[in-house]
């Protein structure tokens, strides 16, 4: 009966959500801008991960992030064997774009590891993490059909997210300094400010995209996200710009923290993604 | 060249989904995807309520969304104005599911395959992790039937199928008398679907 019933529903005119991208993609979207995030922090920053057996730990990660990242996708591709392919539509297609993208941070990136490379594999990588970065808000900020979506801060709201977990992962894990703690601070400050701005623009729209704020603030527990993932590592990383000294287990604490909070926005915007209604 | 189009009138629409089953025999899609569903809505407020039947199917856009989300170009559009998908050419990322703002895209997924014979004939036509849509029944127009099967199934006619671009043909004459309108005209996408009510 139920069964029947979802059948029936599925051929009435009314909010629908988008049901393709899921877990997978939220997964890849914060491999992806962690991963960017940590190696433009590091270049443009200097805040990394100390050197990891001769190697800089913030291009390591940040290599083994996006090649993770691009495997989960293509894992889920219905073709997984045509990945290449996804390259083909530059003309259009931002995910194209990001697909060389990431092959171009890959590239530079493990020239960085390997050799610490010229200081122009440094730009390039560097401007090929700044777009694997965004590429995936810019991807679903192109799409018409999904009106909470559809808007040019969700590729700040990403890049927000990436920067903050990339710089509470090097506040922990780091040689310490202010620089972490900045990008941190700052990060996690935007991430916050181009949430709350997005959900109060979609809630000022009519239609699906207030739907979508709607039950992000009120069903999928959004707000304790917010509190737990933005809001108290802020606390942390505002206290520690402030001069206080902080234990490693508080920042550890934060930085996981953070880092979660970057994965569940992403996974939390796919999963109120509605299609606006045709009528 | 004729550029094809569809004027789907709303007002002469019994909701009997025939075009559904027409299009579904015609084209044999794999379970759960559907290339013209026929959606139900209720419009007003009791006692004063109506129930309306809206078929849908692919808009063939002008600016297609699909085609510009679609990585790997197996999206384009032919120079009659249809839109087509090159399942050989599709790797699965489903952006134009998400993109279409008119819920045409469908993903057939590993999920929905049939077991047995009828997933192996269905395999001959339909690739397990393609996305698949309407095609206006190019393969007839080709063919030289210029009618798609839910356009000749339809018993109240409430589906005229023609060229958008030649002003006598009916389609576009209806499109000017009957003050027809395209859906979520927002969306900028220009579909050459245009519905009456």
């Amino acid at each position: 009966m139920e069964n029947g019933n979802a059948w029936n529903a599925s051929f009435r005119i009314g909010p629908k959500r988008q049901n393709v991208w899921g877990w997978a993609h939220a997964s890849e979207f914060f491999a992806l801008g962690l991963g960017g995030a940590l190696v433009l922090t590091r270049l443009l920053f200097g805040a990394g991960l100390g050197r990891w057996g001769g190697v800089e730990g913030a291009y390591l990660l940040g290599v083994l992030l996006v090649a993770a990242g691009g495997l989960v996708l293509i894992a889920d591709l219905g073709k997984p064997g045509r990945f290449l392919r996804a390259a083909a539509n530059l003309r259009h297609s931002w995910i194209s774009w990001g697909v060389v993208a990431d092959g171009v941070f890959l590239l530079g990136g493990l020239a960085l590891v390997l050799a610490g490379g010229p200081a122009w594999v440094a730009w390039v990588t560097g401007a090929a993490a700044l777009f694997v970065v965004v590429y995936p808000g810019l991807a679903m900020a192109a799409s018409p059909s999904i009106p909470f979506w559809n808007t040019a801060l969700l590729p700040l709201e990403f890049g927000a997210y990436s920067f903050a977990g990339a710089g509470a992962l090097c506040a922990w894990l780091g040689p310490g300094g202010g620089p972490a703690v900045a990008v941190s601070a700052v990060s996690l400050a935007l991430a916050l400010s181009f949430t709350l701005l997005h959900l109060l623009g979609a809630h000022l729209q009519r239609g699906t995209a207030r739907m979508s704020a709607g039950e992000l603030v009120h069903g999928v527990g959004f707000l304790p996200l917010l509190v737990l993932g933005v809001a108290l590592p802020l606390v942390v990383a505002l206290l520690a710009s402030g001069g206080a000294a902080l234990s490693p287990g508080l920042w550890a604490v934060a930085a996981i923290l953070a880092l979660a909070g970057s994965w569940a926005s992403k996974f939390a915007v796919l999963r109120v993604g509605y299609y606006a209604q045709l009528f | 060249m004729a550029r094809w189009g569809m004027l789907i009138d709303l007002r002469l629409c019994v909701g009997c989904y025939a075009c559904t089953m027409a299009c579904r025999m015609e084209n044999g899609t794999p379970p759960g995807v559907w290339f013209s569903p026929v959606y139900e809505k209720e419009e007003g407020n009791f006692p004063n309520v109506r129930r309306m039947f809206v078929p849908t199917l692919c808009f063939h856009c002008d600016d297609a969304p699909c085609l510009k989300a679609c990585p790997t170009g197996a999206i384009r559009k032919r120079e009659d104005g249809i839109v087509s998908v090159d399942q050989d050419v599709c790797c699965g990322t489903r952006a134009c599911v998400v993109a279409c703002p008119y819920g045409a895209m469908n993903y057939y997924h590993e999920e929905r395959r049939l077991p047995g014979p009828l997933g192996e004939l269905m395999d001959g036509r339909y690739e397990v992790g393609t996305a698949q849509k309407c095609t206006f029944c190019s393969h007839r127009i080709d063919a030289g039937n210029l009618t798609p099967a839910c356009v000749e199934t339809c018993p109240t006619n409430c589906r005229i199928f023609g060229d958008l671009d030649d002003p006598d043909s009916e389609v576009s004459r209806r499109r000017r008398e009957a003050g027809a309108f395209q859906a979520r005209p927002e969306a900028a996408t220009q579909p050459r679907v245009w519905y009456v009510r």
